[in-house]
């Protein structure tokens, strides 16, 4: 055993407390630094290998080192978190856009498009009541506009919404594009930190928060390498790979379903196959434009086709007051678009006094025509009664969406916080530490001065006892 | 046993997050509270809200049914009317009869009397075509007076023979209200001015065994408008009681939709204080949390 050891002993107890001591200032430092890993320097007795040879011995205790600083992070517990999320940004989108559906279509509102169709029931009574009356039709047509008019802009809306839903999705796979450049571009500073041993602890942070960002809007798969730095996989798409990007885009496909939507997809770079996004809030855009939204054109198209269908096949058996002349109330232009295209017809809005009232074998104030439009509201077929089937459907389907969100949003907040009690600092832990190092490393200046007392004594005090 | 480490931003995560709760809870029984209404959406409660959009248009449909059974009951009122009048004519028109048919009047009263006949012709004609809203009485369908010129001199019925109307009040209930002019033409044909307008000339002319068949058919449209008038009457009686159960239905369906979408105030009120309390607990507990470490007890 070589001499001084324990003074090198109680070097190797100074230094490593006092690194000790640093990693708890830098914890502390960051203890609100939102995505800080904290760190902790991990210490190893040192062992000397007695020499070999001649006068080899046993092992000796050569004190203490700092073995490395590692970053407290558990993967499992990102994956589970960074799942979460991505399911929760996936319903969190397809909540948001079908509330504005919602909205939209005025549901409880007095003047939904159901209260329009009930008040132009209404006015046929009317008419019916005063079958003679100029006045009474005017307001049927009026009516009538109003629920044509209602009616397309229900639908103008949803093909609005549509447009807007595809630029946000754009906009969102072009963060998402930003972000995997963000990842490529950490890669060489994390694998020059892991070749140097250096810890780019920092990087790994800034790593580790685009991927949460990532993860949150496209649920994509980090298959983490050796050297620290991670390929991305989306769907089997190479999104980073070696550094390398290979962007994402949204496109809208050609065929141009009967509702005048496009497909919406997201592809693997321009040309690139198109990719199955299931999840994050770039899925949830996708859902909302691919089916969401068209359906809801759909209902609408239905809807209208059943107003203009119910009412032209009684009014055109009536006549109205100046000729027999056969006429519908409602056009539709083509079999696509029906909530869109729905109007008056020009006709009878020239000429109100072309509404019918009377049946064809009744005199010119006979009324008839006019209670048969009436009861259309006591019908089972009513078309306000179909929208309201409409709005309530949808009501539930946001109340269902909202409670999976606020589901999946417990989950991601559960996830993160049991991420957060692996990664994130504790004040009372750091300056137990700290207090533990400051402890520690005083004792081993005392280990230091009695040390120096022993050598003293040797090499100051040998052979003069007595003296 | 798993210990979790508690950290300083998962506790400040988590007391926000019940905070946000909180205030949200708070915000949504002021909303309620202030709107006065439980459902402010369709998604706040689907089942409710779609019970909530039937009752509404139910409502709306009930009170169209009203108007449309006040409509018919101001036609049905104005029939009785007139038909009582006619009625009252026809018996005047009888009496007059009766004294034209002794065959020792001067010639001078037979003239008053044959004044008279033809004046309540008028008046029947007058009665017959009747308006309301400017509509005939009763033409029917037809637009333009019942009773019109007829190309051989005298009157002819110019309406509906057959054109009842009819008015929908309520869900599958359509009454018949409407009363064709039918009911001043006789089996045979003729109608009842004519016949007053003819009577009055025999009457004038003394011809008294005429002046009895005249009589004869007097009667006959007489017992037709008496009949009308018990129809009338039983329409009209139809009628209130279709608006008395109207009435109740609309107040039911009005309650049970108060029901459905407002809000029990005294219940909203106190779960809204214990949400308000539960949010300052939590603000208290933020408040000590926080400013709590193990720095408050080193020296």
């Amino acid at each position: 055993m070589p001499d001084f050891t324990a003074l090198h002993t109680a070097y190797t107890a100074l230094s490593s407390h006092r690194r000790r001591i640093d990693v708890a200032g830098q914890n502390i430092a960051n203890v609100d630094t939102p995505g800080y890993t904290r760190l902790r320097a991990e210490l190893t007795n040192k062992v000397g290998n007695s020499a070999t040879g001649l006068f080899s011995g046993p092992a000796f205790p050569l004190g203490v080192d700092v073995s490395s600083i590692s970053r407290l992070r558990d993967e499992a517990l990102d994956q589970q978190a960074r799942g979460a999320s991505s399911r929760s940004g996936f319903l969190s989108e397809q909540t948001r856009a079908l509330s504005l559906v919602e909205e939209r279509l005025g549901g409880l509102g007095e003047g939904s498009l159901s209260a329009q169709l009930t008040a132009l029931w209404g006015g046929f009574a009317d008419l019916a009541n005063d079958p003679g009356s100029s006045t009474a039709r005017h307001v049927v047509i009026q009516r009538a506009s109003q629920v044509a008019a209602t009616t397309n802009e229900l639908a103008t809306g949803v093909v609005a919404q549509h447009d807007a839903e595809f630029d946000r999705l754009q906009a969102l796979v072009r963060e998402v594009n930003d972000l995997a450049h963000g990842i490529a571009a950490l890669r060489p500073g994390i694998i020059a930190a892991h070749a140097s041993g250096e810890p780019a602890h920092e990087l790994l942070d800034q790593q580790d928060r685009l991927l949460d960002r990532l993860a949150e809007l496209v649920g994509v798969q980090a298959v983490r390498r050796p050297d620290s730095s991670v390929d991305v996989y989306l769907d089997g798409h190479n999104l980073v790979s070696d550094g390398a990007v290979k962007p994402l885009e949204a496109t809208r496909s050609t065929p141009v379903d009967v509702h005048g939507f496009a497909r919406v997809e997201v592809r693997a770079g321009s040309g690139g196959r198109a990719l199955e996004v299931r999840t994050g809030s770039v899925g949830g855009l996708v859902t909302v434009v691919n089916h969401a939204l068209p359906d809801q054109l759909a209902r609408l198209d239905e809807v209208a086709r059943a107003i203009a269908d119910t009412v032209n096949t009684i009014h055109t058996q009536g006549r109205g007051l100046l000729d027999a002349t056969s006429r519908n109330l409602f056009r539709l232009d083509g079999p696509n678009g029906a909530a869109r295209h729905l109007q008056v017809e020009p006709d009878l809005l020239a000429e109100p006094d072309h509404l019918a009232a009377a049946g064809g074998s009744e005199g010119r104030f006979g009324a008839s025509i006019a209670w048969e439009l009436a009861r259309i509201g006591d019908t089972a077929t009513d078309p306000a009664r179909a929208f309201d089937r409409l709005v309530g459907e949808v009501g539930a389907r946001v109340a269902a969406l909202r409670t999976s969100h606020e589901a999946a949003a417990a989950t991601t907040a559960q996830a993160r916080s049991a991420r957060e009690s692996v990664t994130g600092v504790s004040l009372d832990e750091e300056l137990t530490n700290l207090v533990e190092s400051q402890r520690a490393y005083e004792a081993a200046a005392r280990l230091l001065t009695t040390i120096d007392q022993l050598l003293d004594t040797l090499i100051n005090r040998t052979g003069l006892v007595g003296r | 046993m798993i210990v979790q480490r508690v950290t300083k931003s998962a506790t400040r995560d988590n007391l926000l997050t019940w905070m946000a709760a909180n205030q949200r809870r708070v915000s949504q029984h002021h909303e309620q509270i202030a709107s006065g209404r439980r459902l402010n959406a369709t998604s706040d409660d689907p089942s409710a809200s779609v019970a909530v959009l039937g009752h509404r248009r139910q409502l709306e449909r009930l009170h169209q049914f009203a108007r449309n059974g006040d409509h018919a009951k101001a036609w049905v009122e104005t029939s009785d009317a007139t038909l009582l009048s006619v009625s009252d004519q026809l018996n005047r028109a009888r009496t007059l009869l009766v004294q034209g048919a002794n065959e020792v009047l001067t010639p001078e009263v037979r003239q008053v009397l044959r004044l008279e006949l033809n004046a309540i012709a008028d008046e029947v004609l007058a009665l017959a075509n009747t308006t309301i809203d400017g509509r005939s009485l009763f033409a029917g369908t037809q637009p333009g007076p019942a009773f019109g010129p007829a190309p051989g001199g005298g009157v002819q019925y110019d309406g509906d023979l057959h054109g009842r109307l009819t008015s929908s009040v309520g869900p599958g209930q359509d009454l018949e209200f409407g009363t064709p002019g039918s009911v001043f033409v006789a089996p045979g044909g003729w109608n009842v001015i004519d016949r007053l307008r003819q009577a009055a000339d025999e009457v004038g002319a003394g011809a008294t065994a005429d002046v009895r068949a005249a009589m004869d058919d007097i009667d006959v449209m007489s017992h037709q408008v008496l009949a009308e008038l018990g129809r009338v009457g039983t329409i009209s009686a139809r009628l209130d009681s279709l608006a008395e159960r109207r009435d109740t239905l609309i107040h039911d369906t009005g309650r049970r939709m108060s029901a459905l979408e407002d809000v029990d105030i005294a219940d909203a009120v106190i779960r809204m204080r214990s949400a308000q309390a539960s949010y300052e607990a939590t603000l208290a507990t933020v408040a000590q949390t926080l400013s709590t470490s193990l720095l408050n007890f080193l020296r």
